[in-house]
């Protein structure tokens, strides 16, 4: 599994509250990806401090949380930039985020469905539209369709 | 049409004639716009033994509500069929205006 | 989203006039800002807004804001006509496949003339709306 370099922030809430009150306290990233094949959701923060010489210094951090019961505990307590990035990994990804007190939908208002960005979720318009790339010889045979994994297409 | 560079990449036209219905473009097209529409025939040769087979381009469709102008397919095409042109000035009163076949590829002029 | 509505003069036909709200939603409004920036259509700025309105759609139409796409439409009195400006208010473009993007903002709104193009030139919109106002 790539991801960021370091150990795994276990205790999530509590490293992160230790890095900003070591004065990485400016947030540049916080996000999520979907590693499907571990059943796990990665999340990475990236925190930037600035040196004691002019320069930056910056530490990432990532932790592992279970796809299936997924949740994280909220750093805005100590980090109130993170507001709309644990927002959106809820709504993106489905993570209950735990003590994060406005959950509302950033982008998907009345929209239904899976979490978007997680790698199971599938994408209606290429499941089905059909692909002008299969020739009529391919039949029935089972085609390899850009962007559609078989898995996608067994569960209709 | 309004003066554009000669180089400005407007539309894509297709060479017919240069087409082998390989189909690489239709499967290399990231948003599925290109169709194409071929059959096989057989062409027997004087002196051949076996008669070819060749295939017939029937049908060969852009839809320009798709197209990103990424240029993939003028670059995966093997036989140099499809190239750039500068045209820009073929809005349509309605999305099936904008899906142009064989004549209307070609129409937009030579390399 | 930003709105801008005007009356233009086309450059290079001084005797027309059009009176545009441009929805600019994502980088073809970039090329609508170009067609300004580049002279090819001019602010007439003694001028009311005419007998007729364009509404411009440049831009990814998203679900969320399609229904301010349309709030935008009916606002414009008529006549008028909408114009949409290049690959994603055509179909939805390069993001077909997207959970979020309305396919084409002729879902929403009855579109009279489809400007193709990822983004298309500034040559082309002011091609396409002279086509518009002028009798062919």
């Amino acid at each position: 599994m790539s991801g960021p370099p370091g150990p795994l922030w276990e205790l999530w809430a509590d490293e992160v509250a230790r890095h900003v009150a070591e004065g990485y306290d400016r947030l540049d990233l916080l996000t999520a990806v979907d590693r499907l094949p571990e059943g796990r959701i990665e999340v990475v923060i990236h925190l930037v401090r600035r040196s004691t010489a002019g320069g930056r210094e910056d530490v990432w951090g990532h932790t592992l949380v279970d796809r299936d019961a997924p949740v994280l505990d909220s750093v805005t307590s100590v980090l109130p930039a993170a507001a709309w990035h644990e927002r959106e990994i809820h709504e993106m990804f489905g993570v209950e985020i735990r003590g994060h007190d406005d959950l509302r939908p950033l982008l998907l208002h009345g929209i239904d469905g899976p979490p978007p960005l997680r790698k199971d979720t599938p994408l209606l318009a290429r499941i089905e539209t059909p692909w002008p790339g299969a020739s009529e010889e391919s039949g029935r045979r089972r085609v390899t369709v850009p962007g559609v994994p078989p898995e996608w297409r067994e569960q209709r | 049409m309004s003066d554009v560079p000669a180089q400005a990449r407007g539309a894509i036209a297709l060479d017919a004639a240069a087409c082998t219905s390989c189909m690489l473009c239709v499967k290399e097209c990231p948003d599925w716009c290109i169709h194409i529409e071929s059959h096989n025939e057989e062409v027997s040769e004087p002196g051949a033994r076996r008669p070819r087979t060749v295939a017939v381009l029937d049908s060969f469709t852009i839809d320009w509500g798709l197209c990103m102008y990424c240029g993939i397919c003028v670059e995966v095409c093997p036989f140099d069929a499809l190239h750039w042109v500068p045209q820009h000035d073929y809005a349509a009163p309605d999305a099936q205006g904008l899906r142009y076949g064989i004549e209307r590829l070609e129409a937009f002029g030579p390399r | 989203m930003a709105r801008e509505e005007r009356v233009y003069a086309v450059a290079a036909r001084p005797d027309v006039r059009i009176h545009v709200r441009d929805l600019g939603l994502a980088c073809c409004a970039v090329e609508f800002a170009a067609a300004l920036g580049q002279g090819l259509l001019v602010p007439a700025e003694d001028e009311e807004p005419g007998s007729a309105a364009v509404l411009v759609v440049s831009g990814t139409v998203t679900d969320a804001l399609a229904p301010q796409v349309l709030a935008a439409w009916e606002a414009l009195p008529e006549p008028k006509a909408a114009v949409s400006f290049g690959a994603c208010s055509n179909s939805g473009g390069p993001y077909w496949d997207s959970y979020s993007v309305t396919k084409g903002v002729d879902q929403v709104i009855p579109v009279t003339s489809y400007v193709p193009g990822c983004p298309p030139r500034p040559e082309a919109l002011v091609d396409a709306l002279v086509s518009l106002v002028v009798p062919a």
